[in-house]
């Protein structure tokens, strides 16, 4: 049984996703919240949920910067983006501030728990826009020569492919693996994204710029 | 105390350093130097410059002065000798030795060497060489005191000493003396006439020296003081000798002796010299210097005797004696130099006499205010009132027949036959009963001038000639008759011509120089004479009617007190020519007898020289070009022409290249010009007097205003550079905030549109997603589907506005990527094969807006197409950039495109985009569908 938690602030939206996935048989959906702040609040109470959807644009703290603390607190939790803006920039920003993936908000129901479903199987989305992005970051990385940090030749491929509008299957089909791996790379792929991320908060903080 | 001649004192009150003056030279550039006891002057007519020992001079007791062929001027001091050269006093260095002498006489010989005399050393000569030799006692001169040095003709150089007349002649020294012949041994100068004979002043009368003898003048030949000072010879060749008690002119082997009485400043004669213009100059010893116009004038007055200085009437009686006719005075009788008086005490009516004139039969008339009288043989006789009731007589003319024509001021002209007095007024048709003159016409009629203009009266018949026929005035004070029997009339408004039906007028228009005429008269030699307010004018008639201007401007030539003139103002018909020619001028301030055969005129023009250019308070001396800046243009210019017979008459013409169009004309020495533009100027004048003709050398100054620096081309330049940058910054600023600003709105208006809108379609789709979880009729699901899916579309096509107007996505990558991106979600499903060819493009490139915007709805446009219509399973997206252009295509491998006429609206969009951003468009349907859009990444 996976957990889930929502954090929307449009109420009707936000009810109507945690009812239709407390209604899934694997899904338990115990907690919605308007802000940040409240469900960091209920973190501290209760027990982690598994995946965490979460707004970008919310009333106090915004989206991103609340996913950078939550994956800071509680690294175990992953969260999807759910946006209303199919805009590559936000999204990469999610991205890098923790995300696993990202959801429009007006992506069905049934896709959305889809999409819970296949994160939670270790998958994760990624658009050929954002791949590109994700080129350009790890590109622009480069001079840090930190071999943890640099995506590996596969990923690499995997991103190139991606970036050419091939879909998770040709990909597959292209290097001889499943998708499932592909899916693999692509989490991992986050993940870096995720610890580049962090190092530069670190850094930043050293610096005291936050 | 005897008459008046024209001498002119300048002293100390004029500027003179000093009273005594030593030396007198006029230079090449027609200055004046003045030698005195302290001190050395330059004189231009008008300035006296004062050089001391502060100025450099070796002492300030200046004794003697030379102007050698360099034209350096040389100054003997008490203490050696200086040099004036280039606007400065320098030191002779070379003259070392005479540094202690006093050195009182300078001359260069013919073969450039240049002699010093000294008082008491001898004779120095400096050859050209720089040698210093000495002549004196030792070298077998006979006196070391040297007064004047002087080389003849034959190249022999003489000696005036106190000691005898020294000659030195191929080396060999000789002295005469008076064993010789020489009434003395001390010679104060020597010269040489025009046939180079020399003539010597001495201590006992003036010398001749001719064919080896000596032949002295003197006392004997009337000379007054015998103690000749100095000597120079006038334009005629006369010899003017200065004296300790005057000067004396030697003529025709008499003197003519002039001395304080006749205007001199002081007897003691020092120096002398001829100026250019030809006046004669005296240094005196405590007065100053005198200037001598010439002899031409001799001028009477009270303080010689006459009766009263305001001379209204001239005439001459039979025996050469002169009468006088006075306002105040009575008569005057001029005989043999003297004067006496016949007055109200002598018999006279009165004392204020108009006129007095002379009729055939040697009678002289007297005009008076209260009557008439005439004196015949010495014997006067009164006209008693009954016989002559008329007063305020002004004229008594007798004309050819004999007739006596006596005009009155009041009461008008009246006709004397011998027997009977007849009164001819306005009653008769005169103009006027104020009558002050008549002449007779060659025609037998009589002129009559009255001030109502001029009548003409003949045989009882009256014609008349006012301002309508032609005479300039109406108050007509006198008329005269020409010698070629013309009629002329002066009046208050100038002169005027008779030409046969009317009058023809010359004003000061015309060039007369003052327009009141008291007196009008035509000597023996052709000229008239017109007394005026302000001097005498001497008309050439000849000269006006000329047709060549410059004669004409010359035809009149003013005579004032300048020129020796008693006084300038005229008194009314006060004119009369004597028997032997000369003429007689009445003034208020006396009479003047004028000789026309002495007077020279001044025909010599003025010399101009440029005294001093102020430009903004900075004075430039003595240089003829200089530069100037922008804020010095305020020039002025101060110029002068030296003469010195009439310094104050000079006039001139200047012109400043670039703003005086022509000649300007004034007298004033000082000409004015405030901000100046900049550029190159140059100002030229010359100068005539007012006698004389221009001046063909014309003196020119040139100068540069330079332009400030606003006005040079590289600060015009910046400035205009500047300006359209900071418009264009603004321009540009201004338009980028509008720009900045629609694009805000419109993203602002999409974005609330997208959220509100949005979230609502989202929740209505969520809501539909959500009732279709639950167990409901399929048909009802399908509906919610639908709405769900209709909902989604339309949140998409709000993103995807949003996505493209919002300048943050403003990359060629941006919209690759969202293209790939719309590809996965539409076509990928469809399973197409979608291959992109983006291989060229660079990815970081920017694209406006409309560009991007109008480019992705065309895509977008075109991928729907081919989702819904094409049955091919291959699609091609290329872009490419080149020259600031761009090329897209998409196209697929199906065949069905063709046929389908749903495409219709779709077309029209695409096409209405393309043209939006200024592209080219074309859509093809053969071998599949293929639209290729091509056009500028930059929309502008």
């Amino acid at each position: 049984m996976a957990i889930i938690g929502i954090v929307e602030d449009n109420i009707k939206i936000r009810d109507l996703i945690q009812r239709y996935l407390d209604m899934q048989e694997d899904m338990d959906c115990p907690v919605a919240k308007d802000s940040v702040e409240e469900m960091l609040e209920y973190l501290e109470k209760h027990q982690a949920p598994d995946v965490l959807l979460m707004d970008i644009q919310l009333p106090g703290m915004t989206g991103i910067k609340g996913m950078e603390i939550i994956k800071s607190k509680y690294p175990d939790i992953d969260i999807i983006m759910l946006t209303i803006y199919h805009d590559s920039h936000k999204i990469f920003d999610s991205l890098k501030a923790g995300a696993s993936g990202y959801l429009l908000k007006h992506t069905s129901l049934p896709e959305i728990k889809e999409s819970i479903d296949n994160l939670l199987k270790g998958g994760a989305p990624m658009s050929p826009q954002i791949a590109r992005k994700v080129i350009t970051h790890f590109n622009d990385q480069a001079p840090q020569k930190n071999p943890d940090s640099m995506l590996t030749d596969r990923e690499q491929d995997i991103v190139n492919g991606l970036v050419d509008g091939l879909s998770y299957k040709l990909i597959a089909d292209r290097f001889d693996i499943s998708i499932d791996t592909v899916r693999a790379h692509i989490r991992n792929i986050y993940k870096k994204l995720h610890v580049n991320s962090k190092a530069e908060v670190i850094a930043k903080s050293l610096r005291g710029e936050i | 105390m005897g008459q008046l001649y024209p001498f002119r004192t300048y002293s100390i009150e004029d500027g003179l350093s000093e009273s005594v003056v030593n030396e007198i030279i006029q230079d090449s550039e027609g200055f004046l130097w003045l030698a005195t006891g302290y001190g050395l002057n330059r004189f231009d007519g008008i300035t006296i410059q004062n050089y001391f020992e502060d100025q450099g001079l070796n002492s300030n007791k200046v004794h003697s002065l030379f102007e050698d062929s360099e034209g350096k001027i040389w100054i003997g001091t008490e203490f050696g000798v200086n040099y004036w050269f280039d606007d400065s006093i320098y030191v002779a260095e070379e003259l070392e030795a005479l540094k202690n002498q006093r050195v009182i006489s300078i001359y260069e010989d013919s073969g450039g060497d240049m002699w010093f005399g000294t008082d008491g050393d001898g004779a120095w000569v400096l050859e050209k060489s720089g040698e210093l030799y000495q002549y004196s006692i030792s070298q077998g001169f006979r006196n070391n005191r040297i007064r004047r040095i002087k080389e003849d003709a034959n190249g022999v150089l003489w000696f005036a000493t106190r000691g005898g007349l020294t000659k030195l002649e191929n080396g060999n020294i000789r002295t005469f003396t008076t064993a010789d012949g020489l009434p003395e041994n001390r010679i104060r100068d020597i010269t040489f006439d025009e046939n180079g004979q020399l003539w010597i002043a001495s201590r006992e009368g003036l010398v001749h020296y001719n064919n080896g003898r000596f032949i002295t003048y003197d006392d004997n030949e009337g000379l007054n003081n015998v103690r000749v000072q100095t000597m120079v010879f006038d334009k005629n060749q006369r010899l003017w000798v200065g004296t300790e008690g005057g000067v004396s002119v030697f003529d025709e082997g008499s003197f003519k002796n002039f001395t304080s009485e006749n205007g001199l400043s002081n007897n003691i004669i020092y120096s002398s010299a001829l100026d250019r213009e030809g006046n004669l100059w005296f240094g005196t010893f405590g007065g100053g210097a005198n200037l001598f116009l010439g002899d031409y004038f001799e001028n009477h007055t009270m303080l010689d005797g006459l009766a009263n200085d305001v001379v209204t009437s001239i005439t001459e009686g039979e025996n050469g004696e002169t009468w006088l006719a006075t306002y105040g005075g009575g008569l005057s009788l001029l005989k043999d130099g003297k004067f006496t008086t016949m007055s109200l005490k002598e018999g006279l009516l009165d004392d204020k006499v108009f006129s007095v004139d002379k009729d055939s039969s040697g009678r002289i008339w007297i005009g008076m205010r209260n009557g008439l009288a005439y004196l015949e043989n010495e014997l006067l006789t009164i006209l008693s009132e009954d016989e002559f009731p008329y007063r305020k007589v002004r004229q008594v003319y007798e004309d050819s027949k004999g007739i006596i024509w006596i005009s009155t001021y009041d009461d008008g002209m009246v006709r004397y036959d011998g027997k009977e007095f007849r009164l001819i007024s306005t009653d008769d048709g005169l103009l006027d009963n104020t009558v002050l003159g008549t002449v007779e016409g060659d025609d037998g009629s009589m002129w009559i001038a009255t001030y109502g203009g001029v009548s003409r009266y003949f045989e009882g018949e009256v014609e008349n000639f006012t301002i309508q026929e032609g005479l300039p005035n109406n108050a007509v004070m006198m008329v005269i008759k020409d010698d070629v029997g013309r009629i002329w009339a002066s009046t208050f408004g100038g002169i005027a011509w008779f030409d046969g039906l009317k009058f023809q007028s010359i004003t000061t228009e015309d060039g007369l120089p003052n327009r009141v005429c008291y007196f009008i008269h035509q000597s023996r030699d052709g000229s008239i004479w017109v007394g005026t307010n302000n001097g005498v004018v001497k008309f050439d008639a000849d000269r006006y009617f000329s047709d060549n201007p410059n004669e004409r401007e010359q035809s009149f030539q003013l005579i004032t007190k300048e020129q020796g003139l008693v006084s300038d103002e005229m008194n009314l018909g006060a004119v009369y020519e004597d028997s032997n020619g000369h003429l007689w001028f009445g003034t208020v301030e006396g009479v003047s007898h004028f000789f026309p055969e002495n007077y020279k005129g001044n025909p010599l023009s003025p010399k101009v020289k440029i005294d001093e250019v102020v430009t903004s308070g900075r004075a430039h001396k003595g240089k003829n070009h200089f530069n100037l800046n922008y804020d010095q243009n305020y020039v002025e210019i101060a110029y002068s022409g030296i003469n010195f017979t009439a310094p104050n008459q000079v006039v001139y013409e200047y012109k400043m290249e670039g703003v005086d169009p022509a000649w300007q004309r004034t007298t004033d020495r000082v000409v004015k010009y405030p901000s100046l533009p900049n550029g190159e100027y140059s100002f030229t004048v010359h100068a005539r007097n007012t006698n004389g003709s221009w001046s063909d050398e014309k003196t020119e100054i040139t100068f540069l205003v330079y332009a400030p620096f606003w006005m040079q081309w590289w600060f015009i330049t910046l400035v205009i550079v500047t300006l359209v940058g900071i418009i264009w910054l603004f321009y540009n600023y201004y338009k980028a905030r509008k720009l900045i600003d629609i694009e805000r709105i419109r993203v602002r208006i999409a974005s609330d549109l997208h959220d509100d809108v949005g979230a609502s379609l989202t929740e209505v789709a969520l809501q539909s997603d959500f009732l279709q979880a639950s167990k409901i009729d399929p048909e009802f699901k399908q509906s919610l589907e639908q709405i769900g899916r209709q909902c989604r579309k339309i949140v998409t096509s709000l993103d995807d506005i949003v996505w493209s107007i919002d300048a943050r996505n403003d990359t060629v990558g941006d919209l690759t990527d969202r293209m790939q991106d719309y590809i996965l979600n539409v076509l990928e499903p469809k399973n197409f094969q979608v291959s992109y060819n983006f291989e060229d493009l660079k990815m970081e490139n920017k694209l406006e807006v409309p560009v991007k915007e109008n480019l992705y709805l065309i895509f977008k446009e075109a991928v729907n197409n081919i989702s819904k219509y094409s049955n091919g399973d291959e699609v091609d997206i290329s872009m490419r950039t080149e020259n600031g252009g761009f090329k897209f295509q998409i196209h697929d491998n199906g065949t069905s495109g063709a046929g389908t006429k749903k495409t219709g609206h779709g077309l029209r969009n695409m096409v209405m985009r393309a043209k939006r951003i200024g592209s080219d468009i074309d859509v093809s349907t053969k071998n599949g569908f293929t639209v290729l859009v091509s056009g500028k990444l930059n929309s502008n």
